[in-house]
């Protein structure tokens, strides 16, 4: 057990170490990810899980570029009601902007984008594509020049239309962390 | 392998390179994608739509700009239909003043666009109807430079669609819709939030 912790704290120390480099972000980086991301729907009481995976490029240190898609897995009301959700798909493309220091780095994005959405049958059949935007709010740490975490808490707003009952907002609050990949497409100067 | 990861990284290359500006402004060519609200103002039940949509810039001079994009809006009619615009046109854009390089840079735009509206009963998805026209915008906007590549636009034009106008109403329960013939300044608000990189000078 006790060498189990030494072994923890080393490999800790090692990351530390590794953050302290010069910023990663300048090395033009092209990231990605896939991961398991939980989400609230603001409108009603549904959680749903989705499989979120991203594609960025950091033309600038300060400025990057990224596309992602959150893959429905599957929904459940917190009320044992019918969630409203069957399927979806969520695509969105725009702009990141990056502050802090080295290599931790707090971000804001905006994307506009698309949604493919079925609701469950007691609501309609239907799979509609709807436009839709989000808004990212997190944090990536360069913890190595192929590695790094993130959290990213996103917003995204959408409605379905066409319902009998006229719409439906589906605005969710997705919540994302792991690890990440990145590979530089520019030379540091330390090397 | 080697060869593919440069072929798929070489067009980034060229984009994460600093701005080089030949002369003037002219020839600058930029990509972007942007996020749009309708603020209908036709019939009792014009409620407000959110869109999404695409635009190419491809600059002519200092002072002047061209903006070709499409657009894809969803919104209300009441709770009882829905409606959907494709919109695909260009304006022209034109910046007053004559500094070049502001981190602001207001402009005026004014254009021209085709587009399709469809009307779904909410109620039933077979009953529906639809038109082709086109329209011509004007409005007012503003460039907020992030960078010497990237900016931040925001647009406020209204657009008035040209020829047949079409629009629901529900009457008894049932929702009809109106086409109606002739010359009908049928139109709305559009405000719209873009993010714009600018890809190279292209002379």
């Amino acid at each position: 057990m006790v060498k189990k912790n030494i072994l923890g704290f080393f490999v800790f120390l090692a990351l530390i170490a590794h953050g302290q480099n010069d910023s990663y972000r300048n090395l033009r980086l092209i990231k990605a990810s896939a991961t398991i991301a939980p989400s609230t729907m603001l409108n009603r009481n549904d959680a749903n899980i989705y499989l979120h995976g991203f594609l960025e490029y950091f033309p600038e240190a300060k400025m990057s570029l990224r596309g992602e898609t959150y893959f429905f897995i599957d929904g459940q009301n917190k009320s044992s009601n019918t969630p409203f959700v069957h399927q979806s798909m969520r695509t969105y493309f725009g702009v990141y902007l990056h502050g802090g220091k080295g290599n931790l780095s707090p971000y804001l994005g905006l994307q506009p984008g698309v949604v493919l959405m079925r609701p469950r049958d007691v609501y309609s059949n239907q799979l509609k594509l709807s436009p839709s935007f989000a808004v990212h709010v997190g944090a990536n740490y360069f913890i190595w020049k192929y590695f790094h975490f993130f959290v990213d808490v996103a917003y995204l707003n959408s409605s379905y239309r066409g319902l009998s009952t006229g719409t439906e907002k589906t605005d969710e609050l997705v919540l994302s962390a792991g690890l990440g990949f990145q590979l530089p497409t520019k030379k540091s100067q330390n090397e | 392998m080697k060869y593919l990861l440069f072929l798929l990284l070489f067009p980034l290359l060229g984009i994460a390179q600093p701005l080089t500006i030949k002369g003037n402004q002219g020839g600058i060519f930029s990509l972007g994608v942007r996020t749009t609200v309708s603020a209908f103002n036709d019939g009792l039940s014009g409620n407000v739509g959110t869109g999404v949509g695409g635009q190419f810039r491809l600059q002519f001079a200092d002072k002047v700009n061209s903006d070709w994009f499409f657009d894809y809006i969803t919104s209300d009619i009441g709770d009882f239909a829905n409606r959907t615009d494709y919109h695909i046109g260009w304006s022209v854009l034109f910046y007053p003043g004559r500094e070049t390089a502001l981190r602001f840079r207001p402009y005026i735009l004014a254009g021209h666009c085709f587009d399709y509206s469809r009307l779904e009963d909410n109620s039933d998805r077979s009953h529906f109807d639809e038109r082709w026209s086109s329209a011509v915008q004007g409005g007012v906007g503003v460039h907020y430079n992030l960078s010497p590549r990237l900016d931040l636009s925001a647009v406020c034009q209204y657009m008035t669609h040209l020829g047949t106008h079409v629009h629901a109403e529900q009457e008894n329960g049932i929702v009809v819709f109106h086409h109606e013939k002739g010359a009908s300044l049928e139109g709305h608000l559009l405000f719209h939030l873009g993010i714009n990189y600018k890809i190279g000078d292209l002379w």
